[in-house]
Protein backbone atom coordinates (compact mmCIF):
# COMPACT_ATOMS: atom_id res chain seq x y z
CA UNK A 1 0.00 0.00 0.00
CA UNK A 2 1.36 3.62 -1.06
CA UNK A 3 1.98 5.63 2.19
CA UNK A 4 2.61 8.84 -0.06
CA UNK A 5 -0.51 10.06 0.75
CA UNK A 6 0.23 10.28 4.89
CA UNK A 7 3.81 11.34 4.59
CA UNK A 8 1.89 14.65 2.83
CA UNK A 9 -0.76 15.15 5.27
CA UNK A 10 1.47 15.86 7.83
CA UNK A 11 3.56 18.03 5.55
CA UNK A 12 3.11 21.99 6.64
CA UNK A 13 3.52 23.11 2.64
CA UNK A 14 0.98 20.26 1.15
CA UNK A 15 -1.31 21.80 3.84
CA UNK A 16 -1.36 25.12 3.23
CA UNK A 17 -1.04 24.92 -0.75
CA UNK A 18 -4.51 22.53 -0.31
CA UNK A 19 -6.14 24.24 2.02
CA UNK A 20 -6.07 27.72 -0.28
CA UNK A 21 -8.30 25.93 -2.42
CA UNK A 22 -10.36 24.43 -0.32
CA UNK A 23 -11.23 27.47 1.88
CA UNK A 24 -13.61 28.84 -0.81
CA UNK A 25 -16.02 25.76 -1.03
CA UNK A 26 -15.70 25.42 2.81
CA UNK A 27 -16.87 28.89 3.42
CA UNK A 28 -19.71 28.93 1.19
CA UNK A 29 -21.12 25.23 2.71
CA UNK A 30 -20.10 26.71 6.17
CA UNK A 31 -22.55 29.92 5.52
CA UNK A 32 -25.24 28.35 3.85
CA UNK A 33 -25.90 25.36 6.33
CA UNK A 34 -25.61 27.87 9.55
CA UNK A 35 -27.93 30.28 7.79
CA UNK A 36 -30.67 27.59 6.93
CA UNK A 37 -30.22 26.06 9.71
CA UNK A 38 -30.91 29.27 12.20
CA UNK A 39 -33.66 30.39 9.77
CA UNK A 40 -35.35 27.04 9.88
CA UNK A 41 -35.08 26.41 13.37
CA UNK A 42 -35.90 29.92 14.84
CA UNK A 43 -38.82 30.88 12.20
CA UNK A 44 -40.48 27.85 11.03
CA UNK A 45 -40.11 25.23 13.26
CA UNK A 46 -42.69 24.46 15.99
CA UNK A 47 -42.84 25.48 19.69
CA UNK A 48 -42.02 23.33 21.96
CA UNK A 49 -45.17 22.10 24.07
CA UNK A 50 -43.77 22.82 27.80
CA UNK A 51 -40.40 25.23 27.16
CA UNK A 52 -42.42 27.45 24.66
CA UNK A 53 -40.45 29.46 22.27
CA UNK A 54 -37.10 29.41 24.84
CA UNK A 55 -36.67 25.78 23.35
CA UNK A 56 -35.17 27.70 20.24
CA UNK A 57 -31.50 28.41 21.83
CA UNK A 58 -31.93 24.55 21.20
CA UNK A 59 -30.58 25.30 17.67
CA UNK A 60 -27.32 27.24 19.09
CA UNK A 61 -26.59 25.47 22.18
CA UNK A 62 -26.58 22.04 21.35
CA UNK A 63 -24.42 21.89 18.03
CA UNK A 64 -21.79 24.51 19.98
CA UNK A 65 -22.14 21.46 22.92
CA UNK A 66 -21.96 18.83 20.57
CA UNK A 67 -18.68 20.33 18.21
CA UNK A 68 -16.95 21.37 21.47
CA UNK A 69 -16.75 18.20 22.92
CA UNK A 70 -15.67 16.42 19.46
CA UNK A 71 -12.99 18.99 19.12
CA UNK A 72 -11.72 17.81 22.66
CA UNK A 73 -10.98 14.74 20.68
CA UNK A 74 -9.74 16.41 17.77
CA UNK A 75 -7.10 18.12 19.95
CA UNK A 76 -5.93 15.04 21.95
CA UNK A 77 -5.88 13.14 18.90
CA UNK A 78 -3.25 15.76 17.02
CA UNK A 79 -1.40 15.94 20.35
CA UNK A 80 -0.74 12.10 20.52
CA UNK A 81 0.07 12.19 16.77
CA UNK A 82 2.49 14.65 17.47
CA UNK A 83 4.08 13.04 21.06
CA UNK A 84 4.22 9.26 18.90
CA UNK A 85 5.06 10.32 15.04
CA UNK A 86 6.87 13.87 16.01
CA UNK A 87 4.44 15.05 12.81
CA UNK A 88 5.11 19.35 13.29
CA UNK A 89 1.45 19.61 11.45
CA UNK A 90 -0.16 18.03 14.56
CA UNK A 91 1.11 19.81 17.16
CA UNK A 92 0.14 23.06 14.73
CA UNK A 93 -3.47 21.73 14.57
CA UNK A 94 -3.49 21.20 18.36
CA UNK A 95 -2.74 24.37 19.15
CA UNK A 96 -5.40 25.47 16.71
CA UNK A 97 -8.16 23.31 18.10
CA UNK A 98 -7.33 24.89 21.70
CA UNK A 99 -8.97 28.66 21.05
CA UNK A 100 -11.85 27.13 19.04
CA UNK A 101 -12.89 24.43 21.81
CA UNK A 102 -12.52 26.90 24.25
CA UNK A 103 -15.32 29.45 22.20
CA UNK A 104 -17.70 26.51 21.39
CA UNK A 105 -17.41 25.63 25.15
CA UNK A 106 -18.05 29.36 26.24
CA UNK A 107 -21.08 29.42 23.67
CA UNK A 108 -22.79 26.40 24.86
CA UNK A 109 -22.22 28.08 28.50
CA UNK A 110 -23.32 31.20 27.58
CA UNK A 111 -26.34 29.80 25.85
CA UNK A 112 -27.16 27.02 28.27
CA UNK A 113 -27.29 30.12 31.08
CA UNK A 114 -29.54 31.91 28.97
CA UNK A 115 -31.98 29.27 28.33
CA UNK A 116 -31.65 28.33 31.87
CA UNK A 117 -33.54 31.29 33.17
CA UNK A 118 -36.84 30.84 31.80
CA UNK A 119 -36.82 26.94 31.85
CA UNK A 120 -35.38 26.84 35.52
CA UNK A 121 -35.75 30.31 36.96
CA UNK A 122 -31.73 30.54 37.78
CA UNK A 123 -28.91 31.35 35.00
CA UNK A 124 -26.59 29.22 36.66
CA UNK A 125 -26.56 26.03 39.06
CA UNK A 126 -23.55 23.13 39.83
CA UNK A 127 -25.27 20.86 37.90
CA UNK A 128 -23.24 17.81 36.97
CA UNK A 129 -23.71 18.53 33.42
CA UNK A 130 -22.82 22.01 33.48
CA UNK A 131 -20.00 21.94 36.07
CA UNK A 132 -18.29 19.41 34.00
CA UNK A 133 -19.01 21.65 30.51
CA UNK A 134 -16.65 24.53 33.12
CA UNK A 135 -14.16 22.19 33.71
CA UNK A 136 -14.17 21.29 29.66
CA UNK A 137 -13.56 25.16 29.21
CA UNK A 138 -10.28 25.08 32.13
CA UNK A 139 -8.85 22.54 30.22
CA UNK A 140 -9.13 24.12 26.85
CA UNK A 141 -7.91 27.42 28.48
CA UNK A 142 -4.85 25.54 30.22
CA UNK A 143 -3.93 24.27 26.78
CA UNK A 144 -3.80 27.70 25.75
CA UNK A 145 -1.99 28.90 28.54
CA UNK A 146 1.00 26.22 28.48
CA UNK A 147 1.90 28.11 25.12
CA UNK A 148 3.07 31.31 26.96
CA UNK A 149 5.22 29.33 29.85
CA UNK A 150 7.64 27.49 27.83
CA UNK A 151 10.35 29.31 25.85
CA UNK A 152 11.09 26.44 23.42
CA UNK A 153 7.94 25.41 20.89
CA UNK A 154 8.81 21.85 21.40
CA UNK A 155 8.52 21.53 25.09
CA UNK A 156 5.23 23.41 25.10
CA UNK A 157 3.48 21.47 22.31
CA UNK A 158 4.65 17.95 24.69
CA UNK A 159 3.36 19.12 27.82
CA UNK A 160 -0.22 21.08 25.77
CA UNK A 161 -0.42 17.31 23.83
CA UNK A 162 -0.02 15.54 27.45
CA UNK A 163 -2.66 18.19 29.47
CA UNK A 164 -4.81 17.28 26.32
CA UNK A 165 -4.72 13.18 26.82
CA UNK A 166 -5.02 13.69 30.65
CA UNK A 167 -7.92 15.86 30.29
CA UNK A 168 -10.02 13.43 27.91
CA UNK A 169 -11.13 11.29 30.53
CA UNK A 170 -13.42 14.43 31.06
CA UNK A 171 -15.42 13.85 27.72
CA UNK A 172 -16.99 10.67 28.74
CA UNK A 173 -18.07 12.09 31.87
CA UNK A 174 -19.99 15.02 30.39
CA UNK A 175 -21.82 12.81 28.21
CA UNK A 176 -22.99 10.73 30.86
CA UNK A 177 -23.46 13.37 33.53
CA UNK A 178 -27.19 13.11 32.53
CA UNK A 179 -27.49 9.35 33.22
CA UNK A 180 -25.01 9.39 36.15
CA UNK A 181 -25.99 11.93 38.45
CA UNK A 182 -29.72 13.24 39.32
CA UNK A 183 -29.57 16.72 37.08
CA UNK A 184 -31.65 19.33 36.60
CA UNK A 185 -30.32 19.32 32.89
CA UNK A 186 -32.19 17.03 30.56
CA UNK A 187 -31.69 14.06 28.83
CA UNK A 188 -29.53 14.10 25.62
CA UNK A 189 -32.09 15.03 22.50
CA UNK A 190 -30.12 13.11 19.99
CA UNK A 191 -28.84 9.12 20.87
CA UNK A 192 -26.50 6.97 18.31
CA UNK A 193 -28.08 4.33 20.69
CA UNK A 194 -31.96 5.02 20.36
CA UNK A 195 -34.77 7.20 18.29
CA UNK A 196 -34.22 11.03 19.17
CA UNK A 197 -36.87 12.37 21.41
CA UNK A 198 -37.74 14.94 19.43
CA UNK A 199 -40.32 15.41 16.81
CA UNK A 200 -38.81 15.52 13.06
CA UNK A 201 -39.97 19.52 12.41
CA UNK A 202 -37.66 20.25 15.42
CA UNK A 203 -35.14 17.47 14.30
CA UNK A 204 -34.21 18.51 11.22
CA UNK A 205 -33.06 22.50 11.67
CA UNK A 206 -31.03 20.77 14.41
CA UNK A 207 -29.10 17.83 12.40
CA UNK A 208 -28.61 20.96 10.00
CA UNK A 209 -27.07 23.28 12.74
CA UNK A 210 -24.53 20.24 14.21
CA UNK A 211 -23.49 19.38 10.35
CA UNK A 212 -22.98 23.39 10.36
CA UNK A 213 -21.28 23.83 12.85
CA UNK A 214 -19.02 20.89 12.20
CA UNK A 215 -18.23 22.95 8.51
CA UNK A 216 -17.50 25.75 11.08
CA UNK A 217 -15.28 24.12 13.17
CA UNK A 218 -13.53 22.94 10.66
CA UNK A 219 -13.10 26.43 8.36
CA UNK A 220 -11.76 27.49 11.58
CA UNK A 221 -9.63 24.90 12.30
CA UNK A 222 -8.09 25.32 8.85
CA UNK A 223 -7.67 29.00 9.35
CA UNK A 224 -5.79 28.80 12.36
CA UNK A 225 -3.44 26.01 11.06
CA UNK A 226 -2.72 28.34 8.00
CA UNK A 227 -1.47 30.92 10.47
CA UNK A 228 0.01 28.75 12.93
CA UNK A 229 2.03 27.22 9.90
CA UNK A 230 3.41 30.50 8.80
CA UNK A 231 4.28 31.46 12.39
CA UNK A 232 6.37 28.39 12.86
CA UNK A 233 7.85 27.92 9.44
CA UNK A 234 8.84 31.41 8.67
CA UNK A 235 12.47 30.32 7.91
CA UNK A 236 11.39 27.57 5.15
CA UNK A 237 12.09 28.74 1.48
CA UNK A 238 8.55 28.35 0.51
CA UNK A 239 7.45 30.30 2.84
CA UNK A 240 9.78 33.28 1.99
CA UNK A 241 9.15 32.35 -1.95
CA UNK A 242 5.06 32.61 -0.93
CA UNK A 243 5.57 36.17 1.15
CA UNK A 244 7.65 37.32 -1.66
CA UNK A 245 5.64 36.61 -4.71
CA UNK A 246 2.70 37.57 -2.36
CA UNK A 247 4.27 41.23 -1.81
CA UNK A 248 5.64 41.30 -4.88
CA UNK A 249 1.73 41.29 -6.74
CA UNK A 250 0.64 44.12 -4.56
CA UNK B 1 -42.97 30.90 8.70
CA UNK B 2 -44.46 29.56 11.93
CA UNK B 3 -45.26 32.94 13.66
CA UNK B 4 -48.02 35.09 11.98
CA UNK B 5 -46.50 38.50 11.80
CA UNK B 6 -42.31 39.71 12.43
CA UNK B 7 -43.60 41.25 15.31
CA UNK B 8 -44.51 37.96 17.31
CA UNK B 9 -41.15 36.50 15.89
CA UNK B 10 -38.87 39.03 17.61
CA UNK B 11 -41.04 39.04 19.99
CA UNK B 12 -41.92 34.99 20.81
CA UNK B 13 -44.42 35.16 23.53
CA UNK B 14 -41.36 36.69 26.07
CA UNK B 15 -38.70 34.11 25.09
CA UNK B 16 -37.56 36.65 22.32
CA UNK B 17 -35.16 38.66 24.77
CA UNK B 18 -33.17 35.40 25.54
CA UNK B 19 -33.72 33.41 21.95
CA UNK B 20 -32.05 36.77 20.53
CA UNK B 21 -29.57 37.58 22.95
CA UNK B 22 -28.42 33.85 22.88
CA UNK B 23 -27.91 34.59 18.65
CA UNK B 24 -25.98 37.58 19.06
CA UNK B 25 -23.49 36.41 21.61
CA UNK B 26 -22.84 33.38 19.90
CA UNK B 27 -22.82 34.96 16.36
CA UNK B 28 -20.28 37.32 17.83
CA UNK B 29 -18.19 34.73 19.25
CA UNK B 30 -18.25 32.65 15.84
CA UNK B 31 -17.17 35.93 13.85
CA UNK B 32 -14.38 36.03 16.66
CA UNK B 33 -13.52 32.50 15.48
CA UNK B 34 -12.95 33.56 11.57
CA UNK B 35 -11.52 37.38 12.32
CA UNK B 36 -8.84 36.46 14.60
CA UNK B 37 -6.71 33.69 12.46
CA UNK B 38 -7.10 36.00 9.39
CA UNK B 39 -5.78 38.58 11.51
CA UNK B 40 -3.04 36.46 13.07
CA UNK B 41 -2.49 35.46 9.39
CA UNK B 42 -1.87 38.76 8.06
CA UNK B 43 0.59 39.84 11.47
CA UNK B 44 2.66 36.86 10.87
CA UNK B 45 3.00 37.60 6.86
CA UNK B 46 4.14 41.15 7.60
CA UNK B 47 7.04 39.28 10.29
CA UNK B 48 8.17 37.29 7.39
CA UNK B 49 8.35 40.16 4.97
CA UNK B 50 10.38 42.33 7.59
CA UNK B 51 12.45 39.38 8.51
CA UNK B 52 12.88 38.65 4.66
CA UNK B 53 14.12 42.48 4.19
CA UNK B 54 16.42 42.08 6.87
CA UNK B 55 17.92 39.20 5.92
CA UNK B 56 18.74 40.85 2.45
CA UNK B 57 20.24 44.27 4.25
CA UNK B 58 22.33 42.07 6.10
CA UNK B 59 24.00 39.88 3.52
CA UNK B 60 24.36 43.51 1.39
CA UNK B 61 26.60 44.72 4.10
CA UNK B 62 28.86 41.65 4.58
CA UNK B 63 28.84 41.86 1.19
CA UNK B 64 29.50 45.71 0.67
CA UNK B 65 32.67 45.18 3.63
CA UNK B 66 33.93 41.88 2.10
CA UNK B 67 34.65 43.96 -1.64
CA UNK B 68 35.73 47.05 0.66
CA UNK B 69 38.24 45.22 2.58
CA UNK B 70 41.99 46.04 1.32
CA UNK B 71 43.26 43.13 -0.37
CA UNK B 72 46.27 42.05 1.10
Amino acid sequence: MQWTWFHRLGSPRWFYQKTQRWLPWLSVITLSLLIIGLVWGLAFAPQDAKQGNSFRIIYIHVPASVVALAGYYVMAVAGAVGLVWRIKLSYMMMRSAAPIGAALTFIALVTGAIWGKPTWGAYWVWDARITSMLILLFLYLGVMALRYTYSSNEAADKASAILSLVGMVNVPIIYKSVDWWQTLHQPATIKFTSAPSMHPDMLMPLVVMIVGFYAFYTLSLVLYARAEILRREYRASWVKQLVTAKFAEK
Amino acid sequence: MYFDSLQQLIFMDGHGIYVWSALVISLAVLAGLIIMPLCQKKHELKNIKLHIKLQQVKQNTIQTEESDAPHS
